[in-house]
């Protein structure tokens, strides 16, 4: 197996115990860049010399006996919505191409102090208004699984390159299901963490209410790794929170099969859904109950208002950022990205005020949901992977509108702010299936547990 | 509604109304008779804090 086919998890080791070296590694990876990146157009920018730098600082430190954790001489790839200090950061767009930001990421702060070898700026949808990355100004990420259909976005390149071995972890941003879709579109893991667990600051924002930033990496316990660094209060947030958090993301274990209550939703979860897509998802449910987990059919009666709540908060408060842009210079937006905003225009202060009444109901409504389960399992989502260009998306052999349905069943928890993981579950139709595990708020160990168990399961 | 984006300064072509008028609809339709959900009085739980320090009662 090549070096840069290993999880993160393995490599830490590898690299901790020298067995390997932060050089070799990242150039293996560079290596899988030239392979395979004119075929999946996962980067918009890539920074060969600088990676190899940091992987020989890396090297030196851990030489001398300076090792910073498990994220020392890893590479990592970061979405171009994360500013980097005095380097251009595009969030995909025409507009801000040469947009340089003078400060660092708090995130990108973090990772730097733990070592991380950082290769480049990862692809995205533009502004990361879209689910499609299809980009028309950086080009459109191709699937792994299929060069013909999307990766889904928006953090459609973290996907594709870890995926493709083309970084070994990377971070995403989630305002509507923008981590969790190309984790399951990709067939990797992704984690968008309870709101206010990790720093936004210095992030280009979407919707400041829903935006996240998390992991997207190859297993459950890589993105628990990084979550160990990027978690924690910071001060240039506002909606940064302060919390007790466990000694580590990665430690052990502390949930047992025997013991767990899994929360299933029918009515919402699995209605119109594509059947093979369904299978998957209940043969990981069927799984964990074979093992001795307890399934409860739950009800959550404000999930028939999420739909109209999430699109109002999310086109309002995207329309309010980019509002200035649209009246002066409207045509340097791609299409999509400028139908939505004129969208977002539209509804009153009172459809917003009423979006937030319902978003307050469902996060009561889930809080009460939590104190008769540990978890809920729901599929990320109700299709896979739809060809590039396509507004629709297959069910069933019926095509329904890919933008009325692609953030149904992530959008509820960018509302909620709940911490939620797509882990991959199988194939349908010869394409990846995701499934969506959600936790209460700041339960996000628990999450990282339940999906630990289940990699252990299969 | 469309005089109303006009009147904020954002430009819509005939085709484009056409298209956001249709999915305006698609969004109202979603409301799904939430008129029904008694929603008046429900707080939004959206907070401001003012800046400056504060003593936290332990």
């Amino acid at each position: 197996m090549r070096l840069s086919e290993q999880s993160l998890y393995v490599l830490a080791e590898q690299i901790r115990t020298q067995k390997i070296s932060p050089v070799e590694l990242v150039e293996d990876v560079f290596q899988q860049i030239e392979e395979k990146e004119q075929q999946h157009n996962a980067y918009i920018d890539i920074q060969k010399d600088r990676a190899i730098h940091l992987a020989k600082e890396a090297e030196r430190e851990i030489s001398e006996g300076k090792y910073r954790g498990p994220l020392h001489g890893i590479p990592i790839g970061i979405k171009d919505n994360i500013y980097f200090a005095n380097e251009t950061t595009t969030m995909g767009s025409k507009i801000h191409q040469h947009f340089i930001p003078t400060e660092d990421a708090t995130v990108v702060k973090k990772l730097r102090e733990a070592g991380a070898v950082f290769l480049g700026k990862l692809n995205m949808h533009e502004y990361a208004w879209g689910a499609t990355n299809d980009n028309p100004f950086y080009g459109a990420c191709r699937n792994p699984h299929d060069t013909t259909k999307i990766s889904g976005g928006s953090s459609g390149g973290s996907g594709v390159a870890i995926a493709t071995n083309m970084a070994i972890g990377a971070l995403g941003t989630d305002t509507g299901g923008s981590i969790r879709i190309p984790a399951a579109f990709c067939g990797i893991f992704g984690l968008k963490p309870t709101h206010g667990l990790v720093s936004k600051a210095n992030c280009f924002p979407l919707a400041w209410s829903l935006d996240h930033v998390g992991p997207m990496t190859k297993t459950a316990i890589d993105s628990a790794l990084m979550l160990d660094v990027l978690a924690g209060y910071d001060a240039k947030d506002p909606t940064s929170i302060q919390c007790v958090q466990p000694a580590s993301y990665a430690g052990e274990v502390d949930i047992s099969l025997e013991n767990l209550g899994i929360g299933v939703n029918e009515s919402y979860f699995f209605n119109q859904v594509d059947d093979e897509v369904a299978k998957r998802v209940r043969e990981v449910i069927q799984l964990f109950e074979d093992s001795g987990a307890t399934i409860v059919e739950v009800d959550v009666p404000a999930l028939a208002h999420v739909e109209y709540a999430e699109m109002i908060t999310i086109t309002s408060e995207a329309s309010a950022i980019h509002h200035d842009d649209l009246i002066e210079r409207e045509e340097d937006f791609g299409e999509d990205v400028r139908f939505l905003l004129k969208l977002g225009e539209l509804p009153s202060a009172v459809d917003y005020l009423r979006a937030q009444q319902i978003r307050q109901q469902l996060d009561i409504q889930f809080q009460h949901m939590f104190q008769q389960v540990d978890v809920l399992f729901t599929p990320t989502i109700p299709f896979v992977a739809p060809s590039i260009g396509s507004h629709t998306a297959t069910i069933n052999g019926e095509e329904v509108s890919l933008l009325d349905h692609i953030i149904r069943f992530t959008g509820p928890f960018n509302l909620t702010g709940l911490p939620v993981a797509s882990v991959p579950v199988g194939f349908a139709h010869d394409l990846p299936v995701g499934m969506q595990i959600i936790g209460p708020a700041f339960e996000d160990k628990r999450v990282l547990d339940v999906a630990r168990l289940y990699e252990l399961l299969v | 509604m469309r005089e109303m984006l006009e009147t904020k300064g954002v430009r819509v072509t005939d085709a484009e109304w056409e298209q956001l008028h249709r999915q305006w609809e698609v969004i109202e339709a979603l409301k799904n008779n939430f008129q029904h959900v008694t929603l008046n009085e429900a707080d939004i739980a959206l907070t401001y804090e003012p800046g400056g320090e504060c003593d936290e009662i332990k």
